[in-house]
C-alpha cells in the first residue's frame, strides 16, 4: 500500500518529468531527432556556457578542497588558538545561503560597493579595482560558501584517525610533514574526494549566484542559459541544455555513489587519545592572524554589510548612529508583495517539509525493512534529485505539469511539488541512517504483544524516530524558505516567494528593504540550525 | 496434547535453503530446545512460528488453530497468534520504562488501569524485578533486561513462549543462574517453550526434549539423554558431547559380539547398541573407555595428558586409531606409557 503510493508519487514527480525532458529533447514535431542538440550547440553562447560551467565547477572544487583541507588541518591538527571560535565561523559560512552571501558581496564589491569605493578613494583610481561581475567573481563566492563541505569531511576524518597509524609512521623515521602527506591525507582522501564531488555538483547546479554575478556582464553558465532559454519560451533548447547539464551532475552523482558503495569509507577506529597537536612555533601568530582574517572576511563581513544596509535610511550613507532606523523592516512588513511572498514561502516550505518528511519516511522504511522488489529503484528515484540542478528540474516540471493530464502550471502546487522533489533527498539521507540503526526486533516485539503494524508504528517506531523526523522537517523547511530557481521559473503573479523577491525585485523595493528581508531569512535560518543542533540532527545543507 | 504442530515447512532465502520439509510437534507444557550450528534454520523456524517469517510451503498449527498454511493461503498475523517471544538482545523499548514495557501488551488489549497494574505486579514478582518499575532499560543490568523482556512476553499469557538465544549475551555465571530461573518459571506457570540455542550444554541443561537441526532439516529429536546415548548419526554424536568415531567390523564369536578395530585387533564391547554383524561406525564416548596397566583389552599408548583437576583427558593411540579418553584422576598415566583399554559401551552409527 504505502509502497504503492510512494512509488506512484515518485514516478509521477521524478521519473515522469525527467523522461518527458529527455523525450522532448530528442524529438521535433513528433519525429525522433537530435537536431535540438545540434541547434543548441550551434549557438556559440551555449558552447561557451558549457565551457564556463566546467571551468567554474573545476575551479570552485579545487579552491574548496584547498581551503577546506587547509583550514581543517590548521584547526584540528595544530596548536592554533580559538579553535571553537573558528569552527563557529566556518559553520556560519556553511549555513549562509550562498545567494544572501552574494548580496553582501555585491554591496561590498559591486561597482559602487563599499570596498571598491574605499579602494578607489584610497588609491585614487578611476575605475573599481575588483570586478565581481565575472566568472572569477562567481568562482570566489561559490568557493567561499562551499569549502565548509570539504572542511567538515576532512575534519571528521582527522579527528577520528587512530594516532597509532601516524605514530608508527613517525617511528619509521618520517617527518611530521611527510607523515601528514603520506599517511594522514591518503586516509582522508576518500572522504575529501566525496566532498569534492559534492562541491562540483552544487557548483554546476547553482543558479542564483551565477545569475546575480554573471548576467549583468553576460557571462553565462549552463544553468543560466537554461533560464534564459525558458525566458524566451525556447522550451526545445531548454530541454537540450538541461539534459546536458543533468548528464554532468548526474554522472558526478553516480560516481560518488559508486565510490561510497565500494566500502572505501572504512570507519577509522575512534580512540580517546587525541594526537598531539603540531607546534606551529613562530608561525603560530601569522597563521592565527591569517585564519582570523579569512574567516572574518568570509563569514562575518558580508552579513555585517547586509545588516548595516538593512538599518540604513538610505544606501550610501555612512553607518553612523543618526543614519540608522528600523524603517526598512517596518516598510517590508507593510509591503503587500513582500508580505504575500513571506506568506507563500512559509506555506510552500511547510507543505513541502511535511510531504518530504512523510515520503522520505516511507521510502526509508521500505528500503530498510522490507524485501520488496523495486525498493532499490525507489531509493534511487528519491535520492537522484540531489543531482538535478534547479533550472533543469523547473524545466522538467513545466513539461510535466503544463499540459493535460496534469495541469498545475500557474498554481502554487507546481512550486510545492518541485520543492518536494528537490529537498526530499536531504530528508531521506537524514532519516534512513537512523532508521537502519533501530533494531527491527523492537517492532516485531510490539506485533507479538498484540499491536497491529500501524499501532506498532505509532507506539514504537515513530516515537523512536521523532528527533530525525523533526530535523528532516526543519531541513526541508529551511531549504524551501530560501529557494530561488524553482520559484523563479515556476511562479506566477500571486505565487511569488521570498526567493523571487530577493532575486528579481532589487529595483522595485530598493536595496535597503531587500537587505532587511535577507536579514530576516538569515535569522530564521540561524534559529532553525540552532534547533537542529539541539536535536542533534545532522547539519547538511545543499 | 500438542501445543504446536509444524508440517512440511519449507523456507528459502534466494538460493539458500533455511528450512526443508520440516516436521515437528511440541507437547503442551514442555521445554523444547531447537539446537544446531549457526545458520541451520532454527531461528527461521522460530520466526515462522511467530509469524515474522513467511515460509514457502507447509502448515503451522498452534493448539488446534491453523495459523499458517501456504496451500490454503492462511497466514494469521503475529499480533493475533498469542505467542510471546524473547529476543537475543532483549528488544526492550528504550523510550519506555520497565512498567510501560511490560504493560504494553495489556494496554494494546485495552485492559483497565487497575487490572494492568495488578497483572504487571504479579509478573514482576514472578521474575523477581519488584521495585524496578520506573527504571529505563539502559539503567538495567543485562540479567535484569532479560527478566524484563521475559515478563513482557509472559504478561499476556501466551499459548507458547519462543526464546531466541536468550542467554547468549550474558556472562557464564549469569547464564547459569538465569537458566535455572527460566526452568523455575516454566514449572510455576506450566507454559510451553520453544528455546533456540547453538550451545549444546545449555540445551542439555534446560531441555525436556531437544530437536537437533542441520541445514534446515530435523536430524533427531528426543530427551537429552536419548540423544547423548543413542545418537542416530555421526553429526548428532559429534554435536552432542565429545565422542570417538571408530570405523570397524562387528562379528559374532562364540555367541558374543566382538568388534574388529582397523588394525585387526579384536575388542569386546560391554554394551553394543544397535547393529548386528557387519561394517559399522561406532560412537564411543570418552568416558566409556576404561584404561588399565594390567593387560585386559587392546594395547595402546598414551600420547598426551590433559589434567583438569576433576577429570583427566588422554589422547591414546591403539587399535589403529586415535582415541580420546576421559578418566578420574586416581593414579594418572603418563605420556608415552603403555596401557590396555576396554570399551564399556558403544553406539553403532550408519554414516549419513
Amino acid at each position: 500500500m504505502a509502497m504503492g503510493i510512494a512509488g506512484i508519487s515518485l514516478l509521477l514527480l521524478v521519473a515522469y518529468p525527467l523522461s518527458l525532458l529527455l523525450l522532448h529533447s530528442l524529438e521535433v514535431g513528433g519525429r525522433p531527432t537530435v537536431s535540438s542538440y545540434l541547434k543548441a550547440f550551434a549557438e556559440r553562447q551555449n558552447l561557451v556556457a558549457l565551457g564556463n560551467s566546467l571551468y567554474v565547477g573545476v575551479a570552485v572544487t579545487l579552491l574548496a578542497v584547498l581551503i577546506g583541507v587547509g583550514t581543517a588541518w590548521l584547526i584540528i591538527r595544530t596548536d592554533i588558538p580559538f579553535k571553537r571560535g573558528f569552527r563557529g565561523l566556518i559553520f556560519l559560512t556553511f549555513i549562509t545561503p550562498p545567494y544572501i552571501g552574494a548580496i553582501g558581496w555585491i554591496q561590498l564589491l559591486g561597482r559602487a560597493g563599499y570596498l571598491n569605493s574605499a579602494l578607489m578613494r584610497a588609491f585614487n583610481l578611476s575605475a573599481p579595482p575588483i570586478e565581481l561581475y565575472s566568472l572569477e567573481g562567481i568562482i570566489a563566492v561559490m568557493a567561499i560558501y562551499l569549502y565548509p563541505l570539504v572542511f567538515w569531511a576532512t575534519a571528521g576524518v582527522l579527528e577520528r584517525t587512530d594516532p597509532a597509524l601516524e605514530d608508527a609512521a613517525a617511528l619509521s623515521g618520517g617527518t611530521r610533514w611527510r607523515v601528514f602527506t603520506t599517511i594522514t591525507l591518503p586516509l582522508a582522501s576518500p572522504n575529501i574526494l566525496s566532498a569534492a564531488i559534492l562541491v562540483f555538483i552544487h557548483t554546476i547546479s547553482c543558479f542564483a549566484v551565477a545569475a546575480a554575478l554573471g548576467l549583468p556582464t553576460r557571462h553565462y553558465v549552463l544553468a543560466t542559459r537554461i533560464y534564459a532559454a525558458l525566458s524566451h519560451y525556447d522550451v526545445q533548447m531548454a530541454c537540450a541544455l538541461s539534459v546536458v547539464l543533468v548528464l554532468l551532475s548526474g554522472g558526478a552523482f553516480l560516481l560518488q555513489r559508486v565510490l561510497l558503495g565500494e566500502g572505501r569509507y572504512t570507519t577509522i577506529t575512534s580512540r580517546s587519545r587525541r594526537p598531539e597537536p603540531l607546534n606551529l612555533g613562530r608561525w603560530r601568530l601569522p597563521a592565527t592572524i591569517f585564519l582570523a582574517a579569512f574567516t572574518f572576511l568570509t563569514a562575518i563581513l558580508p552579513l555585517l554589510t547586509i545588516l548595516s544596509t538593512s538599518l540604513l535610511k538610505a544606501w550610501g550613507l555612512p553607518p553612523a548612529l543618526g543614519n540608522l532606523s528600523w524603517g526598512n523592516y517596518l516598510a517590508i512588513l507593510q509591503d503587500r508583495l513582500i508580505g504575500s511572498a513571506l506568506r507563500n514561502s512559509l506555506i510552500f516550505a511547510s507543505l513541502a517539509a511535511s510531504a518530504g518528511a512523510l515520503l522520505s519516511f516511507v521510502v526509508a522504511y521500505i528500503s530498510a525493512r522490507t524485501r520488496l522488489p523495486g525498493r532499490g529503484f525507489l531509493d534511487l528515484m528519491a535520492t537522484f534529485p540531489l543531482a538535478i540542478p534547479g533550472p533543469v528540474l523547473a524545466t522538467a516540471m513545466i513539461l510535466a505539469f503544463m499540459n493535460p493530464p496534469f495541469v498545475l502550471y500557474n498554481t502554487p502546487w507546481i512550486i510545492i511539488l518541485a520543492y518536494i522533489v528537490a529537498f526530499t533527498p536531504f530528508a531521506l539521507r537524514n532519516l534512513s541512517g537512523s532508521l537502519r540503526a533501530i533494531d527491527p526486533a523492537l517492532e516485531e516485539v510490539a506485533w507479538l504483544s498484540g499491536a497491529s503494524w500501524l499501532r506498532g508504528l505509532k507506539d514504537i517506531l515513530l516515537p523512536l524516530l521523532r528527533p530525525e523526523i523533526l530535523t528532516s522537517w526543519i531541513l526541508v523547511f529551511l531549504m524551501g524558505l530560501r529557494e530561488i530557481p524553482l520559484s523563479l521559473m515556476l511562479h506566477t503573479q500571486g505565487t511569488e516567494t521570498v526567493g523571487v523577491v530577493l532575486f528579481s525585485f532589487w529595483e522595485t523595493i530598493g536595496v535597503e528593504a531587500l537587505s532587511a528581508l535577507a536579514v530576516i531569512v538569515m535569522l530564521v535560518t540561524l534559529a532553525g540550525h540552532l534547533i537542529l543542533g539541539k536535536l542533534g540532527g545532522r547539519l547538511e545543507v545543499g | 496434547m500438542s501445543s504446536a504442530q509444524i508440517r512440511n515447512l519449507t523456507k528459502r532465502f534466494g538460493e539458500t535453503i533455511a528450512l526443508e520439509d520440516f516436521d515437528l510437534e511440541v507437547e503442551r507444557g514442555e521445554i523444547l530446545v531447537l539446537l544446531g550450528p549457526s545458520g541451520c534454520g532454527k531461528t527461521t523456524l522460530l520466526r515462522s512460528v511467530a509469524g515474522l517469517e513467511r515460509p514457502d510451503a507447509g502448515e503451522i498449527y498452534l493448539e488446534k488453530e491453523l495459523v499458517f498454511s501456504r496451500e490454503r493461503d492462511i497466514s494469521v498475523p503475529p499480533y493475533k497468534r498469542r505467542v510471546g517471544m524473547v529476543f537475543q538482545n532483549y528488544a526492550l523499548w528504550p523510550h519506555m520504562n520497565v512498567f510501560d514495557n511490560i504493560a504494553y501488551p495489556l494496554k494494546v488489549k485495552g485492559f483497565s488501569k487497575g487490572e494492568t497494574r495488578r497483572r504487571v505486579g504479579e509478573i514482576l514478582a514472578l521474575v523477581h524485578l519488584e521495585g524496578l518499575e520506573r527504571r529505563y532499560p539502559h539503567e538495567l543490568s543485562g540479567g535484569q533486561q532479560q527478566r524484563a523482556a521475559l515478563a513482557r512476553a509472559l504478561v499476556m499469557e501466551p499459548r507458547l513462549l519462543l526464546l531466541d538465544e536468550p542467554l547468549s549475551n550474558l556472562d557464564a555465571r549469569l547464564r547459569e543462574e538465569l537458566r535455572e530461573e527460566l526452568k523455575r518459571i516454566q514449572r510455576e506457570i506450566g507454559i510451553t517453550m520453544i528455546y533456540v540455542t547453538h550451545d549444546q550444554a545449555e540445551a542439555m541443561a534446560i531441555a525436556d526434549r531437544i530437536a537437533l537441526m542441520e541445514r534446515g532439516r530435523l536430524i533427531q529429536t528426543g530427551p537429552p539423554r536419548e540423544l547423548y546415548e543413542h545418537p542416530k548419526t555421526e553429526f548428532v554424536a559429534r554435536f552432542i558431547g565429545m565422542t570417538n568415531l571408530l570405523p570397524c567390523r562387528v562379528v559374532e564369536a562364540e555367541g558374543r559380539k566382538v568388534i574388529l578395530l582397523p588394525n585387526g585387533a579384536a575388542a569386546e564391547v560391554g554394551d553394543l547398541d544397535g547393529l548386528s554383524e557387519g561394517t559399522a561406525v561406532l560412537s564411543v564416548r570418552p568416558e566409556d573407555i576404561v584404561l588399565s596397566r594390567d593387560g585386559g583389552g587392546v594395547e595402546g599408548k598414551i600420547e598426551e595428558v590433559v589434567y583438569l583437576g576433576n577429570v583427566v583427558y588422554y589422547r591414546l593411540s591403539g587399535g589403529g586409531v586415535d582415541l580420546r579418553v576421559q578418566a578420574v584422576p586416581g593414579k594418572p598415566f603418563k605420556a608415552r606409557e603403555r596401557v590396555y583399554f576396554r570399551i564399556r559401551r558403544a553406539t553403532a552409527i550408519s554414516r549419513p
